[in-house]
């Protein structure tokens, strides 16, 4: 009994997982996504701007965390999509994972680089200045790094397949790797800033601003959901250019008949 | 296993000793770094001491990153890879004794002149102690995560810069924690966590590197 | 007779370069005793294929065993059992020719310093065994990887392009030793633009599509 279920499920996940039904449920599933991730964003925004309260301490300034820190949520949880993905890749030889990982890191990286910047932002009048060696910021910015180490690292090798395989191996390196920098460099924080200004640590935040920020970062998560899903589906038929079903559907969508 | 282990050690020293610039160079590199931050910062002694710890670590860093060309490359470029690639030993195995043997000609100088930089950037003896068990510890990191890196991007023509884009991150919590030792015990300050944290992370990284490295070799070799 | 199940099995492979299509659902055996001749067009996929079988490129799709048994699962086994030489001699060129063949050896089966010298004599390299290999010409550090194959003791022997920069008389020579091996009970996958005409032995010839953009 469980086996047969065991087997109907595998049968269920490798169907998806083939590209041609990902590519028809995927466009099916693109507009379900962004719809609700915009209705949450909007939502989230004047929530988070108008209706929250004002801190005591940093007034109306610090309104800049309910993009801040689901971005940087966002940042790590796409990185361990992509190693995730990659590792699925590498063992079970599911072509679809290598896409969904290479489609997400571009959409990660755009995270970190806005978690980077809201975090400079606020840090402004936080501490006076664009930049400090804040140990979020400066995770943040390694975090970065890695991202632009991948996206260079695929754009690199020319055969595609090669070069997920490869980006997948340094993804799970990076995985590995990311609980180690992130510990140094909070160790390292702490031996030379002292106690520095950090407001989210504490969980004593209050719950008229913490259903904003929830709402900011399940829309995040469903944005990010549509947007790698669209950019998969294009990669799926840019990879699978040879197969029939591609020069079906790419027939019928832009109308070409193909003799 | 062993043997095979032991006769590409053998193999890879005898070729470095023929081409002696290979393990001249990254020591004069070493050596040439840490020279220009008197000359570029103060030569004033006080500042050197504080920052002698960093700029060393830093100097290795890239001394062991810009060295690990001489890894893969030249066996990538002859095709001896691809017989290590279709040998019946573990490549794991094979990896990990050039790894050894990267470290003995990029590493091990290293190890040997940092006395000397050390001095003239005025660290205590101490100080000057720790630096070379930090070193001990952590060059061999270097090397083996650095291998991963090169492996990954041996099959492209220009893989320098986007070696360092996929090393250099990596080497962060060598780089924080061993400058942070020497300039502890400049201080006076204990340091065992921190050659705790070193002697953990080089465990962690020899068992897990020579694997990860053959992974990467066999995708760079398609 | 012949065991079916010792030779190399090679089942619906299909190789992609990039996004392009070389070659497409391809079947042959091979079995001990014969020599298959991989012909096509340049960028056809020959070398691919040598070296999707060699174990040391990825094929989209399909399937390879030898002796019965898939090869990327007994790695260890098959490799054991196979030579190879690409377009890539695998000779150090500041190694000797006694020394590359050394560690050759060293990465799988063993021989002695006497077999070493032995084979080195037979390929014409007498004399130049503890030369640098990179005072060698080019033909005769082809002789130095080509004496790799005949000293290993394997089944497989997969030769893209072997006699590249030979002279007649070195052809000659090696296509005696294929033939040798062949008789033997060996197997030689081979790509050339040589004729090669051996009597006595099974000659397959396996003709990959042309490389054509518009098929």
């Amino acid at each position: 009994m469980i086996k047969a279920i065991i087997a109907f499920l595998v049968k269920v996940f490798y169907q998806l997982a083939s590209p041609k039904h990902f590519y028809r449920i995927a466009g099916k599933l693109i507009p379900w996504f962004g719809w609700f991730a915009a209705v949450l964003l909007i939502a989230g925004s004047i929530d988070g701007l108008f209706i929250a309260p004002v801190d005591y301490q940093q007034g109306d300034s610090y309104r800049i965390i309910f993009i801040h820190v689901p971005a940087a949520w966002m940042s790590m949880f796409i990185y361990m999509v992509m190693a995730t993905s990659g590792a699925i890749a590498l063992i079970w030889k599911i072509k679809l994972a290598d896409v969904i990982a290479s489609s997400s890191a571009p959409i990660g990286a755009a995270f970190t680089f806005l978690a980077l910047v809201t975090g400079s932002i606020w840090g402004k009048p936080m501490w006076g200045t664009w930049w400090v060696w804040d140990a979020r910021l400066t995770s943040e910015l390694i975090l970065l790094f890695l991202y632009l180490g991948y996206m260079a690292l695929e754009s690199a090798i020319e055969d595609p397949r090669a070069a997920a395989r490869a980006c997948a191996i340094l993804a799970i390196v990076g995985v590995v790797n990311i609980p180690i920098i992130h510990y140094s460099v909070e160790w390292w924080n702490t031996l030379h800033q002292g106690a520095t200004v950090s407001k989210m640590d504490k969980p004593s935040i209050h719950l008229s601003m913490l259903i904003p920020l929830l709402l900011m970062a399940v829309g995040f998560k469903l944005y990010y959901a549509a947007a790698v899903l669209s950019r998969a589906r294009n990669k799926v038929l840019l990879t699978e250019q040879n197969r029939t079903w591609v020069k079906e559907v790419v027939g019928l969508e832009s109308g070409v008949k193909h003799g | 296993m062993f043997k095979v282990f032991l006769s590409l050690i053998k193999r890879d020293l005898r070729l470095a000793f023929r081409h002696k610039s290979e393990i001249l160079n990254p020591l004069f590199f070493f050596v040439i770094v840490v020279t220009l931050f008197p000359l570029g910062i103060s030569p004033d002694k006080q500042i050197l001491a504080e920052i002698g710890p960093g700029i060393i670590w830093v100097a290795a860093l890239l001394a062991s990153m810009l060295s690990l060309e001489s890894l893969f490359r030249s066996d990538f470029d002859d095709g001896t890879l691809e017989f290590m690639l279709l040998s019946e030993y573990p490549l794991s195995i094979m990896v990990l004794a050039k790894i050894v043997v990267h470290w003995l000609i990029t590493g091990f100088p290293i190890i040997i002149i940092s006395p000397l930089l050390g001095t003239v950037m005025f660290l205590s003896n101490d100080a000057i102690t720790t630096l070379m068990i930090t070193l001990l510890l952590g060059t061999p990191i270097l090397s083996l995560i650095g291998a991963i890196g090169m492996a990954l991007v041996v099959a492209l023509k220009r893989g320098g810069m986007l070696l360092s884009l996929l090393v250099l991150p990596l080497y962060i919590p060598v780089l924080i924690f061993s400058s942070n030792a020497v300039g502890s015990s400049m201080a006076g300050l204990a340091i065992s966590g921190q050659l705790y944290f070193l002697a953990a992370f080089m465990v962690f990284c020899l068992t897990l590197a020579p694997i990860a490295t053959s992974a990467a070799l066999r995708v760079s070799l398609e | 007779m012949i065991n079916k199940e010792v030779g190399l099995a090679v089942k619906s492979l299909t190789c992609e370069r990039g996004y392009r299509e070389l070659f497409n659902d391809l079947n042959f055996e091979l079995l001990p005793g014969e020599i298959l001749h991989i012909k096509g067009e340049n960028g056809a996929g020959k070398t691919s294929l040598l070296r999707i079988i060699a174990g040391l490129a990825l094929p989209v799709s399909g399937q390879i065993s030898f002796a019965g048994y898939d090869c990327r699962k007994y790695r260890s086994e098959y490799n054991e059992q196979l030579a190879f030489v690409g377009h890539k001699l695998g000779i150090k060129l500041e190694l000797s020719p006694v020394e590359n063949i050394q560690s050759y050896c060293e990465l799988g089966n063993s021989c002695t310093p006497q077999d070493i010298f032995n084979v080195l004599s037979k390929v014409g390299l007498y004399g130049f065994e503890e030369m640098y290999c990179n005072q060698l010409s080019a033909g005769q550090k082809r002789r130095v990887a080509l004496a790799q194959v005949i000293l290993s003791d394997t089944k497989l022997w997969i030769l893209d392009e072997p006699f590249t920069s030979l002279d007649v008389e070195g052809i000659e020579y090696f296509l005696k030793r294929i033939q040798q091996h062949v008789e033997q009970g060996g197997m030689v996958l081979l790509t050339t633009h040589q004729e090669v005409n051996l009597s006595n032995c099974t000659i397959k010839y396996l003709q990959l599509p042309s490389g054509d953009m518009n098929a």
